[in-house]
Order: structure tokens, then C-alpha cells, then sequence
């Protein structure tokens, strides 16, 4: 289907989840996987844009023009006897799962919120917590297509243009437009998960519990970033071997974040207070629960725009991965200087990565601990505390995530991504990204 | 016995969002296209997602010959038919002689043509709702839209006249009018902050089908900024810049 007319493109502020860069964007919608792009203004670059919930500027192009997709919703295809599923890629999880898990589906994996397209899923080749298990979205995705800007539509799949699929898996949307995507899915035996959890009083003390984690399917650990020795809370759980499918499927949020908080409101006393609070909530060292799944995977969507709590400025993630030997040290190194510059972190999430791999070439997950770490955005002083953390990065043989990261220099991003002169082959000529410009500076 | 409708421009937003809350609630569907790709597409999430059969029907406004066709396989698909929509619309912002046919054509002389044929097929039946979406447009033309303005005018009109002809034959005439709606008819001119989102405009229409409204404004304060300003002089007009 061709336009007809030519495209206004629409300027608006946009932001990355985090909140931070705000830029004044160009902006276009995509309406249907069937569509064709308008054609390029001289010197214009397009960049994909699902929901924005990535923490950097992976999904923003400030020079050059956003294609929203959200309007891009539509299923298009389900094998229930194979378990795979084809739709556009502006299905949102949530929409999927509204779907799948009455009728005993579930995704293959999934991130920590439901509120992300599958073209933003496969783009940033996202883990969840059975990534130890399973490996990361892009391992499941069968086929998909992809729109580039001369108007070609190339299938790509692992095994036809496999070079191209294995770019995407990953390629932060600059491999082109993913216009449809097919992957599998995963048997859901019931609606509901059996779920321990575990207090532990150490980073030590948390190995040890992790060590039992053989049986899980799903593990991840919270932990409280403001005191020495970090004690924490680690959650595991398996999905019920029966039970109901369907339970009381909740659409939107529970409470919305109206508009951006002052910036005072959250202050390191009130989070050490809050996760003095989180853990005295189970005094036991082990706690068993039945939890449905949207609670269980996605608790934090239950609040809308949570992320305006941190204020204007918004938050920084610092999420890396490193080989397991040389993760934990590197994690206490990087806590205890953060308490030591009066910029505690204010959350932390812990998960072990197992050696499944997409094949993506700029994926970001690899066998070992990752660990991500929110900090209110100070300006300088916080950019400053990153930049002595990526000495240690880089010593610890570890990398951070592209789609976390609104900040990483050049040279961390070529050390940490050695195959991204080949993945710099894939890009679409048009199309291009903030992160993509800082990272890969003039190098087409 | 499930509800039957048939939608022409079923691939305009608002109807495939009118589409899905239909199929939502079981009723079977004939949905009327021209482009074969982004019918198919509409089609197969509304049969993943709904339960009733949902046909494809290739079709378009620019032929008004071909239309009473296309009404007779409608109604080869259904046989009783309770709800007819019609969605088609084409909207050009400076547009030219052939343009301004083009928008004549679709927005009016094919939207009317195809009102009376399916309100004769509706008055034998003794029953349905005829459901057509014109715009605000057609209330008070502006100097960037009166083009686009004067042909859903037009069409009002013609609807008006169509209500009274249809109402003692039991059946229902619902002109639509929505505000500015985030679709592909508006992606040439630039957004404004009224623009409401083409599944708010697809739950107003459900509403209005089921309490058989005759016309309805989307959002519905329009309908008092349209009152307003449809009894301001014109010379008041014309100094607001409106």
C-alpha cells in the first residue's frame, strides 16, 4: 500500500524510559506492516520507536526522524499445534499475553515488563529471568521481515539471509524496519507460578543460595544497594504444574505517576528506609507463595510512568555482565564506592546468564552475572562515578547494555561488541540512532 | 444467531477498531477493502481474536458502478444484515482539481450512492442500522479543510434526508463525527492536541450503534463547540482565524 500524500513529521519531546536525554524529535507513524516508508529527506535518518522503554538513546535519533510503530498491532497468524506465532511488530507483550495464556500459551521469554513491542524485544534481543535456562528473546524467533529504506522487503530467517537475521537479533533497529517477526512459543500449564523466596545477608550468603537454584525456571535477586554487605531478597519460581489458565487479566495500571516528581522527593534516607521496610516485610529466610504471572514477572507495571518518581532529570542504569568469576568482587567494588560517594544505588537487581545465545551479533546477554543499578541522575557527579565503574568493567572481562546506557564511550562499547564492525555491514544506509553516532562515530 | 455487518474501508483505523470490538463480542463480518496485503492483515487478527467468520471483500469507492456488486456479496456472505458502515474517506489538505474530484468521489458520491443501496436492502428487512462516518469538517469549513469540509457536508446532508425517508421503516441512520482523529487520512498535516486515538473513536461508535443515535459528535464536547460555532456570524468567523 502506498502513501499518498507525503508525511508530516510531527516534532515532539521525546524521552527514553529513564528519562533522561529529553530531545526534540521528528516523528512518523508507521500504520501497517503493509505500508511502505515515505522516502527519506536528503540527509534524513529513520530509527523504529515501539514504547520507548529502553533507558538510553538507543531509540532516539535526534538529527534525524522517529518511526513510531505502536500503530502496528495486529496478529497475523497462530499455530497452535506448533506453538509460533507471526504478528507485527508493534504487538505490545501484554497484548500477546491477553491473548496466549487463555489458551495455555505463554512467551518464550519475557523481560520485567509487558510493556514493550516484539520489534523492541527482538531489537534489543532482550532476557528475562530464565535467561540461565532459556537464553534471550532472539532465540526463539523464527522468521521475520524486515523494511529497508530503498523499499526492498527482505524475509530474513536463520537459515536465508541468516547474516542479516543474526544482525537484527539485537541490531538496536538500525538494521532496518522489522515490519512482522515469528517465533515460538512455550507451553503454560496454568496461570499461576509457585514462587520461594529467600532472604540472604551478603553477596556471599546469595551465591550460596543461588548455587540451589537447579530446579527453578525463573530466579532473580533484589537487593538493598544502600548498606554493606548488601543483604537482599531472591525470588525463584516455576510455573504451577496445573491450575486455572485464566485469572483476572489486568490491562492497565493499578496507580498512574501523574507528571514528573520534584527532584528532592526521593532521597537515599527514604530508600534505605524503603528496603529496611522491603526486608523486614519477610522476616523468614524462606517464604513460599502462589503469585499469577503478571504479578510475578511484571510488578512494576502496575504503576504507570513509575519512572517520573525520579524527578526531571530521571534515573541512570548501570547494567553490565562479567564471567562469573570476577562478578561478585566487581559488583561490591562498584556498591561500596557508591556508598563511599554518597551516591548510594537505589536498586539493584542480580541475574545469572547461562550460555544460550542468540547468534545476535550485537546481543547483549553472554554466560555469567549481570547486574543492573539505578541511580537518580546527578548530572556530572553520576556520569563521573560510571566512568571509574567501566575501568573495572573492562577489567573484569565484562560489558554493559547498549539499551541501558545513554553514556558508554565509544571504546567500551567496541571493546565489550568486538563483532560490530561486521554488524556495521547490516545497517541500513538510512537509517541511525544518538547511541548508534556516539558509538560508531563516522564509521558507516 | 450471531450479529452480521458489513464494513466498506474496513482498513481505515477507525473501522478496523470498530472491527475488533465487534468481532469481540461475536458478530460475523464482511470487510470491504481495496488493497488485498493490509485487508488480510485486518482480517486475520479479528479471526484470531474474535470467534464468528470474518470475510474479505475486495472493493473500492472509486468505481460507484461496481458498488451495487459489492453490496449484493455482502449479503451472499450474510444473508440478514443488522449493521452496515460505512468508513471510507479520503482527505487531501491544498488539493487540487483532481484531488478535489477524488475527495467528492469517495467522501460523497460513493458514500451516498452506497447509503441508499444499503438503506433499501435495511428498509425491506424492516431492521438494521446504517452507520456512516462523515467528519466536524462538514459542520463549519475552515480555510485549511474547506475542500475536504464541503464534501463531508455533503454527505451530512444527504444522511439527514436518508434518516427521515429510512426512520418509519424501522431503521436507523448514525452520522458519525469525529474530531481529529491520529490516523493515515491526517499524517499529512501536523498533529494537534486535540487528536484522540482511532479505538476512543471505535468505542463511541459501538455505544452509538447499540443506543441508536441518530448523530454523534467524537469527542462529545464537539458537539457544543460545533453549536457555537455554527450559529457565529460569518464575519465573527472569519476575525477568530478559525
Amino acid at each position: 500500500m502506498t502513501m499518498s500524500i507525503q508525511p508530516v513529521r510531527q516534532t515532539e519531546i521525546v524521552r527514553p524510559w529513564n528519562g533522561w536525554p529529553a530531545v526534540p524529535q521528528k516523528t512518523l507513524r508507521v500504520w501497517r506492516s503493509t505500508d511502505t516508508l515515505p522516502g527519506p529527506l536528503p540527509g534524513e535518518t529513520f530509527l523504529p520507536f515501539g514504547l520507548g522503554r529502553s533507558l538510553s538513546d538507543v531509540c532516539l535519533n535526534p538529527d534525524g526522524t522517529l518511526l513510531r510503530t505502536p500503530a502496528m498491532d495486529r496478529l497475523l497468524a497462530f499455530d497452535e499445534t506448533r506453538g509460533s506465532l507471526r504478528c507485527e511488530a508493534g504487538v505490545t507483550l501484554r497484548q500477546l499475553l491477553e491473548f496466549l495464556t487463555p489458551r495455555g500459551w505463554f512467551l518464550p521469554t519475557t523481560p520485567g515488563t509487558s510493556q514493550v513491542t516484539i520489534g523492541g524485544a527482538i531489537a534489543n534481543d532482550v532476557h528475562g529471568k530464565d535467561h540461565h535456562r532459556n537464553g534471550s528473546f532472539g532465540c526463539y524467533v523464527t522468521r521475520l521481515e524486515l523494511l529497508r529504506s530503498d523499499g526492498r522487503r527482505i524475509e530474513c530467517s536463520p537459515d536465508t539471509q541468516g547474516d542479516l537475521f543474526r544482525a537484527t537479533l539485537g541490531g538496536l533497529g538500525l538494521t532496518g524496519l522489522i515490519t512482522w517477526a515469528e517465533f515460538r512459543l512455550k507451553r503454560m500449564p496454568s496461570a499461576f507460578l509457585d514462587v520461594e523466596s529467600v532472604r540472604f545477608g551478603s553477596l556471599e550468603d546469595w551465591r550460596r543460595v543461588a548455587q540451589e537454584d537447579g530446579a527453578w525456571e525463573y530466579t532473580v535477586a533484589w537487593l538493598d544497594g544502600t548498606r554493606a554487605p548488601f543483604p537482599g531478597i531472591h525470588i525463584r519460581g516455576n510455573f504451577a504444574a496445573s491450575g486455572p489458565l485464566g485469572h483476572r487479566f489486568r490491562r492497565g495500571a493499578a496507580v498512574t505517576v501523574p507528571c514528573d516528581a520534584p527532584g528532592w522527593l526521593l532521597q537515599p534516607w527514604l530508600i534505605r528506609a524503603f528496603n529496611r521496610l522491603k526486608l523486614s516485610g519477610q522476616p523468614a529466610t524462606v517464604k513460599k507463595s502462589r503469585q499469577d504471572f503478571q504479578s510475578f514477572f511484571y510488578p512494576l507495571d502496575r504503576i504507570e510512568n513509575w519512572s517520573r518518581l525520579y524527578g526531571r532529570r530521571g534515573y541512570l542504569q548501570y547494567q553490565f555482565v562479567a564471567p562469573h568469576e570476577h562478578a561478585l568482587g566487581l559488583l561490591q567494588r562498584v556498591l561500596e564506592t557508591a556508598i563511599a560517594v554518597r551516591q548510594p544505588a537505589y536498586l539493584v537487581v542480580l541475574k545469572t546468564l547461562g550460555p544460550a545465545a542468540s547468534g545476535g551479533l550485537l546481543s547483549f546477554p553472554t554466560s555469567g552475572l549481570t547486574a543492573a543499578i539505578d541511580f537518580p541522575n546527578l548530572g556530572k557527579p553520576t556520569l563521573d562515578l560510571f566512568n571509574q565503574f567501566d575501568d573495572w568493567v573492562r577489567a573484569a572481562k565484562g560489558r554493559l547494555y547498549p539499551a541501558k546506557d545513554p553514556r558508554m564511550p565509544a571504546a567500551m562499547f567496541r571493546d565489550g561488541y568486538p563483532s560490530w564492525r561486521e554488524f556495521a555491514r547490516h545497517v541500513d544506509p538510512a537509517f541511525s540512532s544518538g547511541f548508534w553516532r556516539r558509538v560508531a562515530g563516522s564509521t558507516p | 444467531m450471531s450479529n452480521k455487518a458489513v464494513i466498506f474501508g474496513a482498513t481505515s483505523l477507525i473501522a478496523e477498531h470498530t472491527a475488533r470490538l465487534l468481532a469481540a463480542e461475536g458478530w460475523e463480518l464482511v470487510l470491504v477493502g481495496r488493497h488485498r496485503e493490509a485487508l488480510h492483515a485486518v482480517a486475520s487478527h479479528l479471526r484470531l481474536t474474535g470467534c464468528a467468520p470474518i470475510h474479505e471483500l475486495l472493493g473500492d469507492a472509486v468505481n460507484t458502478d461496481a458498488l451495487p456488486k459489492l453490496v449484493d456479496s455482502a449479503r451472499q456472505f450474510l444473508g440478514h444484515l443488522d449493521l452496515a458502515l460505512i468508513a471510507w474517506g479520503c482527505y487531501h489538505p491544498n488539493p487540487d482539481a483532481r484531488q478535489s474530484r477524488e475527495m467528492a468521489q469517495i467522501n460523497y458520491v460513493a458514500s451516498a450512492a452506497l447509503a441508499e443501496l444499503l438503506g433499501r436492502v435495511f428498509a425491506q428487512q424492516h431492521s438494521g442500522t446504517l452507520a456512516v462516518i462523515s467528519s466536524v469538517a462538514g459542520d463549519v469549513r475552515r480555510s485549511d479543510n474547506y475542500a475536504y469540509g464541503s464534501t463531508k457536508a455533503a454527505l451530512t446532508a444527504y444522511l439527514q434526508g436518508l434518516r427521515q425517508t429510512l426512520s418509519p421503516c424501522g431503521v436507523n441512520v448514525l452520522t458519525i463525527k469525529p474530531g481529529r482523529v491520529e490516523t493515515p487520512l491526517t499524517a499529512g498535516i501536523l498533529r494537534s492536541r486535540f487528536s484522540v486515538e482511532p479505538a476512543t473513536i471505535a468505542a463511541g461508535i459501538c455505544r452509538a450503534i447499540q443506543r441508536r443515535k441518530r448523530v454523534v459528535y467524537m469527542p462529545g464536547y464537539l458537539r457544543a463547540v460545533f453549536f457555537v460555532l455554527r450559529s457565529l456570524p460569518e464575519w465573527l468567523l472569519k476575525r477568530l482565524h478559525f
